[in-house]
């Protein structure tokens, strides 16, 4: 397999294989690259393994089989301190139901990841935290608890949470599967916008063509395996369109 | 839809003549309505000979030698039954995805699943320069804009999830069966009308 420059994420015949009275392989042997700095996404209806393979490259889970590279560090073997480091510094996670403590303000869900090593920190870390609020728009309720929150403001906290730690690789689960489509929309943006100033790389797992828009490229999932992978990179796009509707 | 159309439906608020109703189509209507004035002054005369619109005299502030015109009665009753009418989707019936997938089912050197693969990447690449392009404009300046692209997008969705019903139905309509062709019989068809 031909590696591109920088790539972040670098997946070798990767397997996960649970057992609960059967046999269910959730991964079988998918083998992908993710460049660094770039925005991917992993398609596929439910069951085909996205979020296996999220929580594999997170750490999260261990592989059956397969090599697994992440930030040039081969995660399916790290363990204890080593594996803490891991998720601490190099990952920020998005999850679908947001996932923010409900008796915390914004800025102290933000804060969260950092927390219990704000002493060995360089910056100052609530500093850090209203910067990020800031940056999502959210800068102005920061004192707000999460049940005060709508929808798509509670997953703009969970973007800047995700972000405290200037991880290299951010994860999201289903981002915007509980928002409507305009909030849903809202949120891709601003995703997308932070990480591309960033130079995150970031792998989000989505079963809505919609969501994927927001990607350069995009791996699909079926059953377990990769079934395609493609560059969405288009140009013409509107010209297209418009000759397709006549209008040219 | 023509620009005659979009033509009465701009002339309803005020009297015009054909270079400002270039300019009013456009900022309107957005990029994809920018037309030639040729075009503008051609569609002008079919609505006065169709005696949708006349010119008129009764507005004095536009510059002298242009022509302005304004809605007649005929062409008030026009653009109201235009916007009555439901738009027709018609054209859709005919769709060419629908018939590649069909035929190949029948037997082609492309396989159903091979085609809705292709299909797939290109409708994502779409609807990723789509989604760029609305990222760019201004959700309240560029409103029309931004619908014209909502609609795309909406549409492309649409298709992408057709094709996953497709997808998923492939081993089902690969074990129907091929339709045959219906025979003819030899010589003249009986008549119906015959009297037993």
């Amino acid at each position: 397999m031909e590696l591109p420059e920088n790539p972040t994420v670098v997946a070798q015949g990767l397997t996960k294989t649970y057992f609960n009275g059967n046999v269910v392989k959730a991964l079988d042997g998918v083998s992908l690259t993710v460049r660094h700095a770039q925005f991917s996404c992993v398609m596929g209806p439910s069951g085909s393994g996205k979020s296996t393979l999220l929580n594999l490259i997170g750490a999260l889970d261990i592989p059956t089989s397969g090599r697994l590279t992440v930030a040039g560090m081969d995660v399916g073997r790290l363990r204890g301190d080593a594996l803490a480091d891991f998720r601490r510094h190099k990952i920020g996670f998005v999850f679908q139901l947001f996932n923010l403590v409900p008796e915390l303000t914004a800025l102290e869900n933000v804060t969260m990841p950092l927390l219990p090593y704000r002493r060995r920190l360089s910056f100052n870390l609530e500093a850090r935290a209203k910067e990020l609020l800031n940056r999502v728009d959210m800068g102005n309720r920061s004192d707000h608890l999460p049940g005060q929150l709508s929808g798509g403001e509670q997953q703009r906290v969970a973007i800047a949470r995700a972000l405290v730690n200037t991880p290299e690789v951010v994860l999201a689960d289903e981002p915007t599967g509980n928002l409507d489509s305009k909030g849903g929309d809202e949120v891709m943006e601003l995703l997308r916008d932070l990480c591309d100033e960033q130079g995150t790389t970031v792998l989000l797992a989505t079963h809505n063509p919609r969501v994927a828009a927001f990607a350069d490229r995009a791996f699909l999932l079926k059953d377990g395996a990769l079934a395609d992978d493609m560059s969405l990179e288009r140009g013409q796009s509107l010209e297209t369109l418009w000759a397709r509707l006549g209008l040219s | 839809m023509t620009v005659k159309d979009i033509f009465l439906g701009l002339l309803l608020n005020r009297p015009a003549h054909g270079y400002e109703l270039l300019g009013l189509m456009e900022a309107v209507l957005g990029d994809p309505w920018v037309i030639n004035s040729g075009q503008a002054y051609s569609t002008l005369s079919r609505l006065e000979r169709d005696g949708l619109v006349v010119p008129t005299t009764s507005v004095k502030s536009y510059e002298p030698g242009r022509t302005v015109y304004k809605l007649t009665k005929k062409g008030r009753a026009e653009l109201r039954g235009w916007y009555a009418r439901p738009v027709s989707r018609a054209d859709r019936l005919r769709d060419e995805l629908h018939v590649k997938l069909v035929l190949s089912l029948l037997g082609g050197p492309v396989s159903p699943a091979e085609i809705i693969r292709e299909q797939r990447r290109y409708l994502l690449a779409e609807m990723h320069g789509l989604t760029r392009t609305r990222g760019l404009a201004d959700p309240i300046d560029d409103l029309p804009w931004v619908l014209f692209l909502e609609n795309a997008i909406a549409h492309l969705e649409a298709d992408l999830r057709w094709l996953d019903t497709c997808e998923s139905r492939l081993d089902d309509l690969k074990r129907i069966p091929h339709p045959r062709r219906p025979s003819r019989g030899r010589g003249r068809p009986p008549r119906q009308d015959v009297a037993e």
